[in-house]
């Protein structure tokens, strides 16, 4: 049996997301805040937003230890990209739940929503998710500065791309 | 030659349609050639208090060029904004670009207090981003196929300003 599987988040799922990000590890190196409420994540699980798609990844024994998000771009000009969060818990870091989720993540984006161009951005030293992104096609495209609020300082974020390479199916 | 910079009124709809659909700024920005007037309406009556934008009139009140800040939704980034300029092609190269940009900046520099002022610019772009670097905007990175351009995906610049208040961070 598998040690993992991924899904949907679900509205039940509130408690155990807040729980994740309530790690300063994972609230530090996304865009989140310290102590998150339950009804932050319940209102976020309710709000069907047709261009975000989230998916979480669960442990054989019921725990979420992965949460992921693609939102898509809504201005017409910019609708073949999306942008890409994700966070890890602690305990599950390097054991390759990431990633399971990020190729996830890309196949949901390459061969079910047929975006061109997913991008991210990234602390420049967060070295275990810069090397994820890099091992599945993303580029370092851009060095924003004091792009982001951490811990008190500004700091820089790397602005990462991977472009879809094969064309639509069909295209031939 | 005289003009007048204000901030934007739910009654310069008409203005903003006009000039946001013209050829030379929808090539350049991510506008779309076909804008109705109640949609901008309805955006400069709902304009959200985090936007910020200008409008540059002649001395009869014709809208010659809009120029506006848009701080960013996410908590840890509200000392950054993403900003936009755009001239009507007439009123090009007389200046009115450069006032526009020039009050903006002094709006986030001594009045918002931002730290952080950044933008995309279609490569091809090469007066604005002319602009841009002689008001202090560094080259960031190139974002690539990063928006529609007459039906083909374009590269993009990143340009930023930062600007550091008296005794934060530098």
């Amino acid at each position: 049996m598998s040690k993992y599987h991924i899904r949907k988040p679900e509205p039940a799922d509130a408690a155990a997301l807040q729980a994740l990000m309530s790690d300063p590890l994972c609230y530090g190196n996304t865009l989140q805040l310290p102590y998150p409420s339950l009804q932050l994540w319940q209102q976020r699980l309710a709000s069907n937003d047709p261009l975000h798609h989230a998916l979480l990844l669960e442990s054989a024994d019921g725990q979420v230890i992965a949460h992921g998000s693609l939102w898509r771009e809504s201005v017409p000009r910019l609708a073949h990209g999306a942008s890409l969060g994700m966070a890890v818990q602690r305990e599950w870091q390097g054991q390759g739940v990431g990633s399971a989720l990020l190729q996830a993540m890309l196949d949901l984006a390459d061969n079910w929503l047929g975006l061109h161009r997913v991008e991210l951005t990234v602390f420049d030293d967060n070295a275990a998710a810069l090397a994820l992104y890099r091992k599945y096609g993303f580029v370092e495209e851009a060095r924003l500065r004091a792009y982001a609020l951490r811990a008190g300082r500004y700091e820089d974020v790397l602005k990462m791309a991977r472009l879809r390479t094969c064309p639509p199916a069909g295209a031939a | 030659m005289s003009f007048h910079i204000r901030r934007i009124e739910p009654d310069d709809a008409a203005a903003m349609a006009q000039l946001q659909s013209a050829p030379g700024v929808v090539r350049h920005t991510s506008q779309q050639p076909y804008q109705s007037v109640a949609d901008w309406q309805h955006r400069l009556q709902h304009l959200p208090a985090d936007n910020h934008w200008l409008v540059a009139c002649t001395a009869d009140g014709e809208v010659m060029a809009s120029a506006g800040l848009n701080i960013l939704p996410q908590v840890r980034c509200r000392h950054v904004a993403d900003i936009f300029l755009v001239v009507r092609d007439e009123w090009q190269g007389k200046g009115v670009g450069r006032a526009l940009l020039q009050a903006l900046l002094d709006l986030s520099d001594n009045w918002l207090g931002l730290i952080r002022l950044e933008l995309m610019a279609q490569q091809d772009n090469q007066r604005a981003i002319a602009l841009y670097e002689r008001f202090g905007f560094r080259h960031e990175g190139v974002v690539r196929q990063d928006i529609l351009q007459d039906g083909c995906y374009v590269d993009s610049v990143v340009m930023a300003r930062l600007h550091w208040p008296e005794g934060r961070q530098a």
